[in-house]
């Protein structure tokens, strides 16, 4: 039984495909965004939400790199930051922050999403 | 018989643990109250506005109050002999242990009774938790002031 | 969403089985092995290993008793880092409120509600 648990544990770091989404209605490059995160073997998924001045990513990591959670989100956020001076990027591989954030893919109202961005951001700095 | 033979004497014919059964029952009483917890988890991440961070603290409570029934209840003493380490370990044994004295010691009354001996073996453990974050963290401050390594 | 749970459930039992190795081959009692836990969780905490541990085992880290010594200590450093030494007083107590006041709370709840079995 110990077995099946490893090796179900394991399929999750076999070569699968890193994927992203993309919500961009500003006039930011969606490609330059593409190009880290599909340069990153340690994701999984990625979501980014382009919106205004702000650009929201959240990315679900493969297992075991979660033992680096902490270093993969300050790199990908540091090489944003680079990518995109011009806008407010907020970074995180939590999964309520992924979750959330795919969601706000398919919202069109712009106040909503505009809302939806802050309580996310908000959610970020809370420490208890 | 002096203390020494007696000693030998009782280490003898005392039965031994089984230490490996012990070891597979604790791992999965151990395994199955810690992916209890992670449901619980995701369950508080999903319906409320939780992250991965802050979802430890309704996620702890709720496993203190799961304890806290199955201990009046008088189910957790089965689990504890089932489970060995396994059902002492999790935050789930420290509230059963808090809570069991609380029943137990009703009859003396609320303040001498229940408040005076609820912290028997919680007493312990927050002295030694408080004692050596203090020091860990005092260490760690000093060895930052003196450059050594960052925060 | 399933590596989650397997993650949980072997570091939890792992850290469980830790413990029961403490009770058998080591011979001592629930209140020695779990000062112990705490201390370690508390040490690792300073190493900087178990922030990660949390990271990747979600509740297999948070349940056990090591958590405690965890939270402990990393609200003791996060205020030192803001407040210099005074902060090691004054966090301590910042993130670990939950279960100690759910614990306490909880026991009183109990005792006006349950009766006692007796000893047998």
């Amino acid at each position: 039984m110990l077995i099946l648990l490893l090796i179900l544990l394991l399929s999750a770091c076999t070569g699968a495909e890193t994927t992203i989404q993309i919500h961009n209605d500003t006039e930011a490059d969606a490609r330059k965004i593409e190009e880290v995160i599909l340069a990153n073997p340690k994701l999984l998924q990625a979501v980014a939400v382009f919106h205004n001045q702000d650009l929201i990513s959240g990315l679900n990591l493969k297992t075991f790199s979660r033992f680096n959670k902490e270093k993969i989100e300050k790199d990908i956020r540091s090489a944003l930051e680079d990518k995109y001076p011009e806008l407010d990027v907020t970074v995180s591989a939590d999964l309520k922050i992924f979750r959330e954030t795919t969601k706000l893919l398919e919202e069109d109202d712009k106040e909503k999403l505009t809302k939806q961005l802050e309580k996310l951001k908000k959610l970020l700095r809370e420490e208890t | 018989m002096d203390e020494k033979k007696y000693a030998a004497l009782e280490e003898s014919i005392s039965p031994k643990p089984p230490i490996l059964r012990n070891m597979i029952t604790a791992f999965i009483t151990g395994g199955t109250i810690c992916l209890i917890g992670q449901a619980v988890s995701l369950f508080y991440m999903t319906f409320f506005d939780f992250t991965e961070r802050t979802s430890s603290n309704p996620t702890v409570a709720t496993m203190v109050f799961f304890a806290m029934l199955l201990t009046g209840f008088g189910q957790y003493k089965k689990i504890s002999q089932f489970g060995g380490a396994g059902a002492s370990v999790p935050i789930t044994g420290f509230s059963n242990a808090v809570v069991s004295a609380a029943i137990e010691h009703k009859s003396e009354g609320y303040v001498v009774g229940v408040g005076g001996n609820m912290f028997k073996l919680a007493g312990s453990v927050i002295l030694f938790g408080v004692v050596s974050a203090f020091a860990v963290a005092l260490i760690k401050t000093i060895l930052v002031k003196l450059g050594v390594v960052s925060w | 969403m399933i590596p989650m749970f397997i993650t949980a459930f072997i570091v939890g039992g792992l850290i469980c089985v830790i413990g029961q190795i403490l009770f058998d081959v080591a011979k001592l009692t629930p209140a020695h092995t779990l000062c112990i836990l705490v201390v370690s969780g508390s040490i690792l905490d300073g190493i900087g290993w178990y922030e990660p541990l949390i990271d990747f085992a979600g509740a297999g880290a948070t349940i056990p008793i090591t958590s405690f010594g965890n939270s402990l200590t990393h609200g003791a450093m996060s205020e030192a880092e803001k407040h210099g030494f005074v902060g090691v007083l004054t966090g301590m107590f910042e993130v670990t409120s939950s279960g100690i006041s759910a614990a306490i709370l909880f026991g009183f709840i109990a005792a006006i509600l349950f009766k006692s079995k007796g000893k047998v």
